[in-house]
């Protein structure tokens, strides 16, 4: 081949040459050589070339086994496989994620997605409006593919970190879906130290927003590091967690321009090693200046600290005080992956008062098989496995209530989508008696928080559904022939169920004021 | 028994004298030792190198005599790891002042260091090379180059468009 005559000399330099000083550029200047002339654009088409390009790009994928195609062909259709579709999930993850499965990207489409409900989806249709709807369909994805999109080194060059954090933090889809646990496994902290785990999980995902999802995050991020490295120093996925947090706070403090004091190293180390003596376990003090030297001079994620805008070390530290002092008073090792709808925490009115409730629930509540009359203070809850727990928690937490008076005389409703609306009987009390019952609770369990978002929480025994427009007409029979009901509250009730078709079993009361009836 | 020189007799005529260690950087010089052991030392004849561009590359080698030796390279595909290590920025100052030259001594070099099979040296000018062509259009580069245009304006335009999908997304 003829390279460049510049009047002097003719060089001969073989495509074999040039294949390798190509092999060193970016694609577009690839691109840009080809444009030259006749036989460097030869070159640019040879095998070789293609096979070291794609294998720089993507260097952690095994390359595709040999197959008919050309690795040229091989490098368009990788580099194509998600680009399209990133800027919408900076937009909107699910519809992002919505439009890629309509593309068939995420794995075979199905035409017709029968658990949402009686609507029909083919492909290219808009994504359904409601949220509830898009969470169904998104636990019918295969979550391996999802995460290989969240996960893949290129879209996470394109994909907002934060929107993947937030996405995967999402309580809703960590209860519906696999997905946020297949990211974690994708990631792959086997074989690394917590500290280069961390960096690898920031090269993903960055802080989420808020302290509680940082909490869910990290969370996953122990108990994923944990199993993929059982038989390192780390003896406890608790001493993990708390690890990770002090590491997290020394990044924080170490590279925030907002903390002007910055700690030292024997801070470091005593700050860890309290924390973790309330876990139970100790780590060398050498390990712990280790981090700190090596979290100095690099922070744990290049392109953005750790903090963001809206993280601080102040909301770190109380993070972990708050996790530590929960851990401390209970021993359940309580995650949000934890939380079912198979089980509740509830005030179950006694049997002698069902029967006027019962006669409207037989004919106009869609859960009357599966649940007894009840006003529900905590759902979903923890699984019944760890009732035992975390029954003596809710004992602790309720010793102060009081006994109080419920009267059920007033109808009432609450109107959802699709027209229905819900028809329940107001549990009246004095005061805000049944408030405080639940927040006591609630601040016992703090994950289960589902019934206190939204708006808040509303005490309500659901006697049926009916058409929103019509629901006046329909409560009005049920108001003119109601005999008040008036009963007493001294405990309430842990239930689960087998199954989500099953009914509901009692499984533990816990007293009010730590009174056992 | 092995002499501390070895001689070539380069394209031009003129006989060089280059110690063993540096002939040995050279798998061609190197192979062409082992084939002749116990033979007469005559020079080695190197018909593609000028002494010009032999006095270069005999340049490079003392300066790198003292570097690890290359890691034979895996003729298998397991590629992974050589793709990680390969890196196109020069970091050491004593190469970036000798690639700094005229682009024919350059490929000449490169021509050398291929016939001559010396590792590193082929990899500086390749990299050399590359960063010449980084973040240049067509035109800058056959500018550069000397290359004679021989496309129409529709090849052009076609190889545009087959292009387009391979760019990088960032």
């Amino acid at each position: 081949m003829r390279w460049g005559s510049e009047g002097l000399t003719v060089h001969v330099v073989t495509s074999e040459t040039v294949v390798e000083v190509l092999s060193h550029l970016q694609p577009a200047d690839v691109s840009a050589v080809s444009r030259t002339c006749r036989l460097l654009y030869q070159v640019t088409q040879l095998e070789p070339l293609w096979r070291v390009l794609y294998q720089k790009r993507w260097p952690t994928e095994s390359p595709p086994i040999p197959t008919r195609k050309d690795w040229k062909t091989l490098y368009i259709e990788r580099s194509l496989k998600w680009r399209l579709w990133t800027p919408q999930f900076n937009q909107d993850p699910l519809k992002g994620l919505w439009h890629l499965h309509m593309e068939g990207k995420l794995g075979p489409k199905r035409q017709t997605i029968t658990s949402c409900g009686d609507i029909t989806y083919n492909s290219h249709q808009e994504a359904p409006l409601s949220r509830t709807d898009m969470l169904k369909w998104l636990s019918t994805l295969n979550p391996d593919v999802v995460a290989d999109y969240l996960t893949s080194s290129e879209t996470t060059a394109g994909i907002n970190k934060r929107e993947i954090a937030e996405f995967i933090t999402d309580p809703d889809v960590i209860e519906r879906t696999q997905i946020a646990t297949a990211v974690m496994k994708k990631i792959n902290f086997g074989g690394l130290s917590i500290e280069a785990a961390l960096r690898r999980l920031f090269r993903t995902v960055s802080m989420p927003g808020t302290g509680q999802r940082s909490g869910i995050l990290l969370n996953m991020f122990s108990q994923t590091y944990y199993q993929e490295n059982p038989q390192e120093d780390i003896k406890e996925q608790d001493q993990v967690y708390t690890l990770t947090w002090s590491i997290i706070v020394l990044d924080t403090d170490l590279h925030s321009p907002k903390i002007r004091r910055k700690m030292s190293v024997a801070t470091f180390v005593n700050l860890a090693q309290q924390s973790m003596k309330l876990t139970g376990t100790h780590v060398p003090d050498r390990f712990l200046s280790d981090i700190y030297s090596n979290i100095k001079k690099q922070p744990l994620s290049k392109l953005e600290a750790v903090e963001g805008n809206q993280w601080n070390a102040g909301e770190a530290v109380s993070v972990v005080t708050n996790w530590l002092s929960k851990w401390r008073n209970n021993n359940t090792s309580s995650t949000p992956t934890d939380k079912v709808v198979k089980s509740a925490v509830c005030v179950i009115p006694p049997e002698s008062v069902w029967q006027q409730i019962q006669d409207i629930r037989k004919n106009h509540d869609k859960a009357y098989q599966r649940w007894p009359p009840h006003v529900n203070l905590l759902y979903p809850f923890l699984p019944n496995t760890k009732f035992a727990e975390a029954s003596v928690v809710a004992t602790e937490a309720l010793k102060d209530v009081q006994p109080f008076k419920v009267t059920l005389r007033r109808f009432n409703h609450f109107k959802q989508g699709k027209g229905v609306a819900t028809v329940w009987l107001d549990p009246q009390c004095q005061g805000d008696e049944m408030i405080q019952l639940q927040r006591r609770l609630q601040n016992a369990f703090p994950i289960c928080d589902d019934l206190s978002k939204r708006g808040g929480f509303h005490p309500h025994l659901t006697v049926g559904q009916c058409q929103s427009a019509t629901v006046d007409q329909w409560t009005q029979p049920f108001e003119a022939t109601w005999d008040t009901i008036e009963f007493t509250v001294d405990h309430v009730c842990m239930i689960s169920r087998e199954g989500f078709e099953d009914p509901f079993k009692v499984d533990h009361r816990i007293p009010l004021a730590g009174i056992n009836n | 028994m092995a002499s501390e020189s070895i001689s070539v007799t380069t394209s031009d005529d003129q006989t060089i004298q280059l110690s063993r260690k540096h002939a040995q950087m050279s798998q061609t010089i190197n192979s062409m030792l082992e084939d002749s052991v116990g033979a007469d030392q005559e020079a080695i004849p190197l018909p593609n190198v000028s002494s010009e561009v032999l006095k270069k590359v005999i340049d490079w080698c003392t300066h790198h005599e003292n570097d690890p030796a290359p890691v034979e390279k895996v003729k298998k595909l397991n590629k992974k790891r050589e793709y990680k290590a390969k890196n196109s920025t020069i970091s050491d100052e004593w190469d970036k002042n000798f690639v700094n030259a005229e682009l024919r001594v350059i490929v000449d070099i490169l021509l050398a260091a291929n016939y001559l099979d010396v590792k590193g040296l082929f990899e500086l000018m390749c990299k050399h090379i590359a960063n010449e062509l980084k973040g240049k259009t067509p035109d800058q580069i056959r500018e550069r180059f000397g290359i004679q245009d021989d496309l129409t304006e529709e090849d052009k335009a076609a190889m545009r468009k087959a292009w387009g999908a391979t760019k990088n997304d960032s």
